[in-house]
Parts: C-alpha cells; sequence; structure tokens
C-alpha cells in the first residue's frame, strides 16, 4: 500500500508539473498579444496625427510598462503627407519566471517586436 | 490477504497505466491544442497586418469624390496599395513571396479585396453584415506546423497548410 501512495504521489506532481508548463507556455503568447493591441492604437493614431508625436509614444511607453514590459524602444515616423507610409517600430523584453525541470525555475527574458506599417490619412500636414 | 508481490505489481501497474496515459492521451490531446494555438497565434498576427493593410486601402478613394454621399474608388490603386502594405507588414517582396522573417512559407495570395463605399446594409461574400464603408479582403497563407512539422504534412498529403485569413475593416469616416 505505501508504495502505491508514493507512485501515485508521484504521478500526481508529474502531472501539476506538467499542466504549469503549459499554462505558463500560453503567458507570452497572451502578453504579446497586448502589446499588439496598445502598438496598433497608436498606429491608428498616427495615421490620422500624420505621424508619431513625443506625447504618443511616452503613452506607449508608459502603457507597456505597466504591462510588465522592460527596456522599451519605440520609434516611428514623425511626420508623414496623406497617402505616405507610415511606420511604426516598438521593441520589448519581457521577463519571466518559468518552469524548467520538475522542481526548477528560471528568469527567462524574451524580446518581441512589433514593427507596422500603413498609410497617413492626414490631408492638411 | 494479499502479499508482498501482489502489491508490489499493484504499484507497477500503476505506472504502466499512468505511462499509457501521458503516451497515448494526454501528449497527443497537449500537441494537439499547442498546435492549433500556434496555428491560430499566427493566424491573429496575420489578421493584425491584414487589418492595418486594409485601413490604408482608403487611401484609394478618389480626392474628387470626397465629400459625397457615395464615394468612388480606384479598384487599380487599391489593389497596388492593398499589395504593397501586405508586403511591408507580412515581411514579403514585391511578388508576395515570403522574406527571411516572414511567417509565411510560400507566395501569399489575395483572394477577393472588395471596398464598400455605398448601399448599405451590404454582405460581404463571407456573409458579414456591412453597415459603415469597409474594406473586405481575403488572403491566402501558406504555413508550417511547428509541432511534428513533417508527420502532420504528410497525413495532410500537403507541403504546407493553407490559413484562409478573412478580415473586414472599417474604414475611418472623420480625419
Amino acid at each position: 500500500m505505501p508504495s502505491r501512495v508514493i507512485v501515485t504521489g508521484i504521478i500526481l506532481v508529474i502531472i501539476v508539473a506538467m499542466l504549469v508548463f503549459s499554462v505558463e507556455f500560453f503567458i507570452p503568447l497572451s502578453i504579446k498579444s497586448d502589446m499588439n493591441i496598445l502598438c496598433r492604437r497608436t498606429l491608428l493614431q498616427m495615421e490620422t496625427a500624420g505621424g508619431l508625436t513625443e506625447s504618443e509614444r511616452q503613452e506607449l511607453v508608459s502603457d507597456l510598462q505597466d504591462i510588465g514590459f522592460l527596456n522599451i524602444t519605440a520609434s516611428g515616423t514623425q511626420s508623414a503627407k496623406h497617402g505616405e507610409i507610415l511606420n511604426l517600430h516598438v521593441e520589448v523584453q519581457y521577463s519571466h519566471s518559468k518552469l524548467t525541470t520538475l522542481f526548477s525555475r528560471e528568469a527567462q527574458a524574451l524580446r518581441m517586436v512589433y514593427d507596422k506599417s500603413s498609410l497617413s490619412r492626414k490631408v492638411v500636414n | 490477504m494479499l502479499g508482498g508481490g501482489s502489491r508490489r505489481g499493484s504499484a507497477v501497474v500503476d505506472v504502466v497505466i499512468f505511462a499509457a496515459i501521458v503516451v497515448f492521451v494526454i501528449l497527443p490531446v497537449f500537441s494537439i491544442i499547442m498546435e492549433k494555438y500556434l496555428l491560430l497565434n499566427k493566424a491573429q498576427i496575420i489578421k493584425d497586418a491584414v487589418d492595418m493593410t486594409n485601413i490604408s486601402v482608403y487611401n484609394a478613394i478618389k480626392a474628387a469624390e470626397l465629400g459625397k454621399a457615395e464615394v468612388d474608388v480606384d479598384e487599380t490603386g487599391a489593389l497596388d496599395i492593398f499589395s504593397s502594405l501586405l508586403a511591408i507588414n507580412l515581411k514579403l517582396d514585391e511578388d508576395l513571396r515570403p522574406l527571411p522573417e516572414s511567417l509565411a512559407e510560400d507566395t501569399i495570395s489575395i483572394r477577393s479585396l472588395i471596398i464598400y463605399s455605398g448601399t448599405f446594409p451590404s454582405e460581404c461574400p463571407l456573409g458579414v453584415n456591412i453597415k459603415r464603408p469597409s474594406v473586405h479582403s481575403v488572403i491566402v497563407v501558406p504555413v508550417r506546423p511547428s509541432l511534428y512539422r513533417q508527420l502532420v504534412l504528410s497525413m495532410l498529403g500537403r507541403q504546407f497548410v493553407e490559413l484562409e485569413v478573412h478580415v473586414d475593416s472599417d474604414i475611418p469616416v472623420n480625419n
């Protein structure tokens, strides 16, 4: 009977570890999706404003910091006339603790990039 | 009353059953969910890029027609704008073939691009109600599975999995 308890315990630990590992696998994907939403909003603002203003850039950086990103660099076309290409390039680092083996966790840093272009809609510059 | 051998046997049976469950149930189900999620994630990234590209097609509206209730669109210009912005956003060359950093694995095809600028409500070819000026587009992006790539592709008998991405984007009505 004790052997059965031990085996069941080990099995449970392994199953829990697998569940934790699989859930943690999806966290960066979800975080990247949040980053995309914020960057898309900024790019739409850039379309109507004809470029990336310093206040919009700061707002984007601040929103990304609130989510938990580090080492944020955001740059974009500052001025574009109607029909010209606007680009927004954002790079961030996301650090989180990840289960690596059954009983150990390690800090992991991921680099995420958003690089999209659109056309300026601003008629009067 | 069980002897020591039977108890050991029972524990061994537990381990064998657990191993079988892991190998034949948990790992395949986990792999399928993971693969599906990764494909959906790729599709979402492509949708974001197509969405931004759709909105850029706004620039194909003929400037002379602006201010009228129903505006006209330069269709060739719209397709040119769509192709060039799609190429930039999905890291493709001008023939829509993938560059090294692209998510696509082969040439992307534009299946449809329709601009709805008047007569509402309308319906796009895939059945979505259009109530405002919008751009409808469908592109096909060849991608490869991330896990068990060769196995999945050989089972499907294909070189790529073709993701059909359909996006309807409202054209901004004020500037």
